[in-house]
Parts: C-alpha cells; sequence; structure tokens
C-alpha cells in the first residue's frame, strides 16, 4: 500500500493558516483507504472552499494518485 | 520558498553550469555568488523567486508525491503563467476529459496564492492536452452549428464539464443564424445548438414550428451523424431519416 499522508499533508499544510495544527492519519483498508485530516476549526472552511470546492479538487488529486496503484483513498476531515 | 545549492568547478562557469542541470534551471532564472574563484571555483546558485518558478516547484513537489514521473517545465513566464508537464503515461493526470487536470491546477492555485495579495491564475497542462481539447471542441462546435442552420434543426452536443460548454458558448456567440443554451443536470449537462428560425419570435417553451417547407430531405453528406455529436445512448438518427423533435426546455445559461 502507498502512503498517500504525504501527499495530503503538502498540500494542505501549504494553504492553513495554521499548519502546527494539521495532523494527517491513514486507516488502512483492503482496497479503500481513509486519510483522515484534523485542522484547526478556522481553516476547515478553506480546505473545504466554497461549495466544497477545495477538497474535491483535494481529493481528485488523490484518487489519481492512488489510481495508478489500483487503490482508493478517501480523504476526510474529522 | 527560496532554493539555494553550492557547487564548484573547474572554474566557475563549469560551477554554474552544474548548479543549473541540478536545478533544472535556465541561467536567466537564478542569482549566482562566487565563493571561490581559484583553485576550485565554488559558487551559491539561487533560484530568483519568480511567480512560473514557484509554480513549477509547487507543480514538481506535487507530481513527486503522486508518485508521477515527469518533466515539468514553464512554457509562459506571464500571461497567464502556463506550466506544462511532460512525461509518459499521464493520462492518469489528465483524467476524463481533462477532470483531474483541471482539479490538479486548482491545488496548484490554491497553494501558490495563499497569503498572497498579487493573485494570478496559473494554467497547468500536460503535453498540451488542453490546447488541443480546446481546438477540437472549437471545430466540434462550428460543425454542429453549420448543420443547425442548414437542417434547420435543433443540435445535441455530448455532454461536457462546464469549461468546455463556456468555450461553445464563446465560439458561437458570433456565428449567425443560430444560438446556443445549455440544459440538463451535471455531469450530463450538454450545449444545444438551436437554428434561428426555431428561435426568433418564438418562446422556447412553446411547440416547435410546423416542418420546414421543403419536405423533402435537402440533407447534405457533410452532415451525417459523426463521432462525437451526441451521446451513444438515448436517441439514435439514422442518416436520411428525420431527426426526432423534443420540446426544448426553459433556456438558461451554463
Amino acid at each position: 500500500m502507498e502512503d498517500y499522508t504525504g501527499l495530503v499533508t503538502y498540500i494542505v499544510k501549504a494553504i492553513v493558516s495554521k499548519p502546527e495544527a494539521v495532523k494527517v492519519a491513514m486507516v488502512e483498508g483492503e482496497r479503500t483507504h481513509r486519510v483522515e485530516l484534523t485542522l484547526a476549526p478556522e481553516d476547515v472552511g478553506k480546505v473545504i472552499g466554497r461549495g466544497g470546492r477545495n477538497i474535491d479538487a483535494i481529493r481528485s488529486v488523490v484518487r489519481a494518485a492512488a489510481l495508478k496503484n489500483h487503490e482508493r483513498v478517501m480523504v476526510e476531515i474529522v | 520558498m527560496t532554493t539555494s545549492i553550492e557547487t564548484s568547478g573547474a572554474t566557475v562557469d563549469e560551477a554554474i553550469e552544474r548548479a543549473l542541470e541540478e536545478l533544472e534551471e535556465a541561467r536567466e532564472n537564478v542569482e549566482v555568488e562566487v565563493l571561490e574563484d581559484a583553485p576550485q571555483a565554488r559558487v551559491r546558485v539561487t533560484l530568483r523567486e519568480t511567480y512560473a518558478g514557484n509554480a513549477r516547484l509547487a507543480v514538481m513537489e506535487l507530481l513527486s508525491k503522486m508518485g508521477i514521473v515527469a518533466q515539468v517545465y514553464v512554457r509562459n513566464v506571464e500571461d497567464p503563467v502556463t506550466i506544462d508537464i511532460a512525461g509518459q503515461d499521464l493520462g492518469v493526470l489528465i483524467g476524463w476529459r481533462g477532470e483531474t487536470l483541471r482539479s490538479f491546477q486548482a491545488v496548484v492555485n490554491l497553494i501558490i496564492n495563499e497569503g498572497r495579495t498579487d493573485r494570478r491564475r496559473v494554467i497547468v497542462d500536460v503535453e498540451r492536452y488542453r490546447l488541443r481539447r480546446e481546438e477540437t471542441v472549437r471545430e466540434m462546435a462550428l460543425r454542429l452549428a453549420q448543420r443547425a442552420r442548414r437542417s434547420g434543426e435543433r443540435v445535441l452536443m455530448d455532454p461536457m464539464p462546464a469549461y468546455e460548454r463556456r468555450i461553445v458558448h464563446v465560439t458561437l456567440d458570433a456565428e449567425p443564424g443560430i444560438r446556443t443554451e445549455s440544459q440538463g443536470e451535471e455531469p450530463n449537462r450538454r450545449v444545444v445548438i438551436w437554428p434561428d428560425a426555431a428561435a426568433a419570435g418564438r418562446r422556447p417553451t412553446e411547440t416547435p414550428p410546423a416542418a420546414a417547407p421543403e419536405a423533402t430531405p435537402r440533407r447534405s453528406f457533410a452532415d451525417r451523424p459523426r463521432y462525437g455529436d451526441r451521446a451513444r445512448s438515448g436517441e439514435r438518427v439514422r442518416f436520411g431519416e428525420p431527426r426526432p423533435t423534443t420540446e426544448p426546455p426553459p433556456a438558461d445559461e451554463s
């Protein structure tokens, strides 16, 4: 299984106001993995974006990275 | 995001050359500081911080973290800053009709514009996919507009993402004899090209006009259905048969 936390961490830390509060954990599944994202409360809106635009773009990029390895990754803000 | 490396060589030029190779940068994008001249030349080469340079670094970082091997070039330094990605097997980065590439570009823009007041849009392209696709969409739009004009019947285009529908609307805006609108729900929203005869002086919700005076099919071979003209499921029109005329929906722009 590939590690997708590095990719998610890089993107999210670059766009939040409190990078030190960013925590990224990966929950492994058989084929589908989950990346759980913890953020400072004031950064949640920024990462989600208007109408979910930003988080959708992030998910799409992560999906592309996972597709190469025939895996699925869900990115969730917890 | 300053990148700086130190290299050495027999001469200053050689040291600089080595540094440029390592940074994959052109001479005009770096600042050179000579640390030692002889007997061994040592230089510190610093990447000049430019918008395009930052964008390129962000793209390289993202690709490497995605596990994608590719070369990254700056195609356009200004207006608009354009980054080109080249390599093998980049289909996964493009995605269906470029949707993944658009997301990738959105992420790049998020990263490099964070906390900046001088926000600029950066365009990310893969092997000129974007240029080629835009050209294809434009050609298809013009061809189908021609068909709508000649046949006097509406033409449905394939479902397309919003930015491609926009290209169609803009391309056909100045075209006489037709008008365009988007209909349907994402992701099946598509452009419909209406001939003006049907559009002029008539609300789109009214019944379609009576059959055109010339009852004989005056259809040209150039108007035959072609690949990409419509979704492959649903209605199907064979060459020479009349097209089904359906009630037009209320007009609205995409």
